[in-house]
């Protein structure tokens, strides 16, 4: 991280980021986007890890409306808090009880560690900019990875602070 | 007439994501009506942007999630409370603020 100025970029990397996800129904990308997570290092143990989305996910459905889940885990199993980005042309089906189909999932693996505090303030930031029409517009447009990164490192913690 | 001013307190299971979308989407619906709005949050970070006394006495109405107890809940005894899961008001949150000023405009006829 560039601890001068922490953006939204800082909590995912190129390849925590797919544009076409190959998932059809919301088990299958959760697990997908968590493969990205664990290639990439961030998670100490993805089964538990994934156990705790689980859990989070049977409480209450993480879809939001606005053609967006965001599932998450906060779990001793991750590494560092960080998040995978998803995207599906056809959608998923989130719930088999709901008529949402998402387009959009973040994937947020939260570490409880207190060093990773800066990084708990960028995803309170990214849950806010979710309702911001234009914020979501272009997560949802960006035409490769490489654009999606530069709309989130355009949301600073410095604005938000 | 004098703005309605707002005060609310976000929470949710693990306090990442829908304690701040709901409080974001509150603030929104609030302002596109002309409320004044003062949102704290309760989440992993702790309680940010505190609610005081003053300011809970000082409103008119108080929205609250009831996805987990809230903390502080005495501070709006006596107070018009509506409490809604995060989910929803992060969904809904325009016709939940509507429909509280709309009960809040009867509540005043009534007094009248």
């Amino acid at each position: 991280m560039n601890s001068n100025t922490p953006t939204l970029a800082d909590l995912v990397c190129l390849d925590t980021i797919e544009l076409d996800l190959r998932a059809g129904d919301k088990w299958d990308a959760i697990a997908e986007l968590a493969g990205l997570l664990e290639q990439e290092s961030k998670l100490i143990d993805k089964v538990s890890y994934l156990q705790a989305v689980g859990e989070r996910e049977n409480q209450v459905s993480t879809s939001v409306g606005l053609g967006i889940a965001i599932p998450h885990g906060k779990s001793l199993a991750v590494k560092q808090t960080s998040v995978a980005i998803g995207r599906s042309t056809t959608g998923i089906q989130w719930d088999p009880d709901s008529p949402d189909i998402c387009h959009l999932i973040i994937l947020l693996a939260v570490s409880d560690k207190e060093a990773d505090k800066t990084y708990m303030q960028l995803l309170a930031i990214l849950a806010r900019s979710l309702l911001d029409d234009g914020f979501r517009e272009g997560l949802m447009s960006a035409p490769n990875r490489e654009t999606l990164v530069e709309h989130l490192a355009q949301i600073k913690l410095s604005d938000h602070q | 007439m004098e703005r309605i001013c707002i005060v609310a307190v976000t929470s949710c299971p693990s306090g990442v994501a829908h304690t701040y979308m709901a409080a974001e989407a509150l603030e929104r619906a609030a302002k596109k009506r002309n409320c004044k709005i003062k949102i704290e949050t309760q989440s992993s970070l702790g309680v940010e942007n505190e609610i005081t006394q003053a300011e809970a006495d000082a409103a008119d109405v108080v929205i609250l999630t009831r996805d987990i107890k809230i903390d502080g809940h005495e501070r709006f005894a006596g107070k018009p409370i509506v409490t809604e899961y995060a989910a929803k008001i992060i969904r809904n949150a325009q016709k939940i603020i509507d429909a509280t000023l709309e009960s809040m405009a009867a509540l005043g006829d009534k007094e009248k």
